[in-house]
């Protein structure tokens, strides 16, 4: 991942295991007030502010889709407009060359186009997908975080981040605690 | 579940300003009446219009959740049915217009139909016997449907199972079947036969989509400010302000949708019998409403209403509301009185005094009623979001 000199940390980080949702909501939360930021959580199930608890921003992604829908919108009336007042000028019925109204529907679907590409590609490209390897595999108990378990993963790149300490401060929050190979 | 004291007293205060409002409006409605009949119907129709799709637009709201359930509805609930309990007094504010029909439409006098031979060919459905009858029979489909969807109301059974739960879900189903065809023969007869040649087949969705965008924004006010109060305060969650945010956002789209269809349809044909609808409206001043229209009624609500953090604020969400709440009267205006300026009467766009006098004398009684109704309709429960474990809402 770096390029930097420094030697890569032998552990991608810690993570513990929790057996109840509010463990791992007050976990993170504890977490994020000892001043941890690279970490994240895995759950079976959708839990309610477990990422204001982690402390992550509300993503971008609707930017890049209004961009994408803004994109698509301007592309198509441009489209349009080059194909019916420049390139090939038309008399239709008399009615004037840019006939904006007439233009309008596949304004909108190009929007919404755009916009549903932006939405597609910006997901995959905002979570770093597809991603088909994570260190986290290595760690047999994981699979579980798809059936009962909870987990939170402290990353060996925090600044924080020591193995000992954050092992005792993961343990004292009751988890149990798995090393993360590279 | 009791209302809270000072709730009581705010309603109370509407009841009885509302009434005054409405009886000192109602004697200025009787003098433009008596001195400028057509002018006094315009803006007369105007106001019941509105008045009426709030109570409508309520239904179908109502109806709507009916069928598909959801934290949404039971937030607004008891506000949509104290919204449609007004229909009663819709069905009484609409014997003026009923008497009026002389007055107001060009199809009903003999020797108008006679000198324009498309009239006499429409004259089978377009007479006065059949305007009354179908005015009859869509209030009567609206009253039971009140009745029926007030009497199956949700009440402290939650199970959807439950026979209760079924026939309300029943109702709802033939309510919305019946509620779109008697709504687009009301809007067919009430206000496009205005311009009795011509014709539009979008025009009773026109209306219809209307009716909803009036009803949910007039609800989203409503529950906003009640959520100052008691019970309130708990059914009322951001999750579910967002939704009523989004379907705002949705219904606001399908009203362009349709309004611009419809203008797109009729400006492709540029067929005469079609486009002196637009013409109408794009001249002496119309041409700034239609505009005005196209601006406050779609392009600024929607771009505020795509933000997420509007729609989860009650205060922004309240502003967006009370836009296309000002702008539903605005569309209704432009809708009715251009029709009411015939051949030489085209004097473009001129407002009178009568247009929010008669929004006044309508509205303060109406404002009366809804309050009498809504102090009522709140002592059913309101459901509070049931405590939940994980983020899956309650949609």
């Amino acid at each position: 991942m770096s390029r930097t000199p420094v030697p890569k940390h032998p552990l991608y980080g810690l993570l513990g295991e929790f057996e109840h949702p509010a463990q791992l909501l007050s976990a993170a939360e504890r977490a994020y007030q000892a001043g941890y930021r690279k970490m994240n959580a895995y759950t079976p199930i959708p839990l309610h502010g477990l990422s204001d608890a982690l402390g992550q921003k509300p993503t971008r992604l609707p930017y890049l889709v209004l961009a994408g829908g803004l994109l698509g919108g301007c592309g198509a009336y441009s489209m349009l407009y080059y194909a019916c007042a420049i390139s090939y000028p038309y008399n239709i019925g008399g009615r004037p060359l840019n006939s904006w109204p007439a233009f309008i529907p596949i304004t909108f679907e190009l929007t919404i186009l755009g916009a549903g590409f932006a939405a597609f590609l910006g997901m995959l490209a905002l979570n770093g997908l597809p991603h088909p390897h994570h260190p986290l595999f290595e760690v047999p108990a994981f699979s579980l975080a798809s059936r009962d378990r909870f987990f939170l993963s402290i990353q060996s790149g925090d600044p924080q981040f020591d193995v000992e300490k954050t092992r005792t401060f993961l343990e004292s929050l009751s988890a149990k605690v798995h090393e993360v190979p590279q | 579940m009791t209302p809270a004291p000072d709730l009581k007293d705010l309603l109370n205060r509407i009841m009885r300003v509302g009434a005054l409002v409405s009886l000192v409006a109602g004697v200025l409605c009787l003098a433009g009446w008596y001195f400028w009949p057509e002018r006094f119907y315009a803006a007369y129709m105007t106001a019941f219009l509105y008045f009426l799709g709030l109570g409508l637009g309520s239904m179908a709201l109502a109806m709507i959740h009916g069928l598909t359930g959801g934290g949404w509805g039971l937030a607004i609930r008891r506000i949509l049915e104290a919204s449609f309990q007004t229909l009663p007094l819709m069905a009484v504010l609409f014997l003026p217009l009923l008497l009026g029909v002389h007055t107001i439409y060009e199809w009903a006098e003999p020797d108008y139909v006679n000198a324009h031979v498309t009239l006499a060919r429409k004259a089978a459905y377009l007479n006065v016997p059949g305007f009354q009858i179908r005015a009859l029979v869509c209030f009567g489909v609206w009253l039971s449907l009140a009745g029926l969807l007030s009497w199956f109301s949700p009440n402290k059974e939650r199970d959807p199972e439950s026979p209760r739960s079924q026939w309300l879900q029943r109702i709802s189903g033939f309510g919305m079947v019946l509620y779109g065809l008697s709504a687009t023969v009301a809007a067919v007869d009430w206000v496009m036969s205005l311009e009795p040649e011509w014709f539009s087949t979008m025009y009773g969705v026109l209306h219809i989509v209307g009716q909803a965008v009036l009803g949910l924004s007039f609800s989203i006010i409503v529950v906003v400010q009640l959520s100052r109060f008691e019970p309130w305060s708990r059914s009322l969650t951001h999750e579910r302000l967002n939704n009523l945010g989004n379907m705002l956002l949705a219904s606001t789209m399908f009203w362009t949708y349709c309004a611009f269809m419809q203008y797109l349809i009729i400006w492709l044909g540029n067929l005469p019998e079609e486009n002196v609808w637009y013409i109408h409206r794009g001249h002496g001043g119309w041409q700034y409403v239609s505009l005005g229209l196209g601006l406050f009624h779609f392009v600024i609500p929607f771009f505020l209403l795509l933000s997420k953090r509007v729609k989860r604020s009650g205060e922004s969400l309240i502003r967006v509301a009370t836009l296309i709440l000002v702008m539903r009267a605005v569309d209704l205006f432009w809708l009715v009185v251009p029709g009411f300026q015939h051949g030489s009467q085209r004097t473009g766009l001129e407002v009178s005094w009568m247009d929010p006098v008669a929004f006044l004398a309508i509205g303060g009684l109406w404002f009366a009623a809804f309050a009498w109704r809504l102090s009522s309709t709140m002592r059913q429960p309101l459901y509070d979001p049931a405590p939940q474990h994980g983020s899956q809402g309650d949609h």
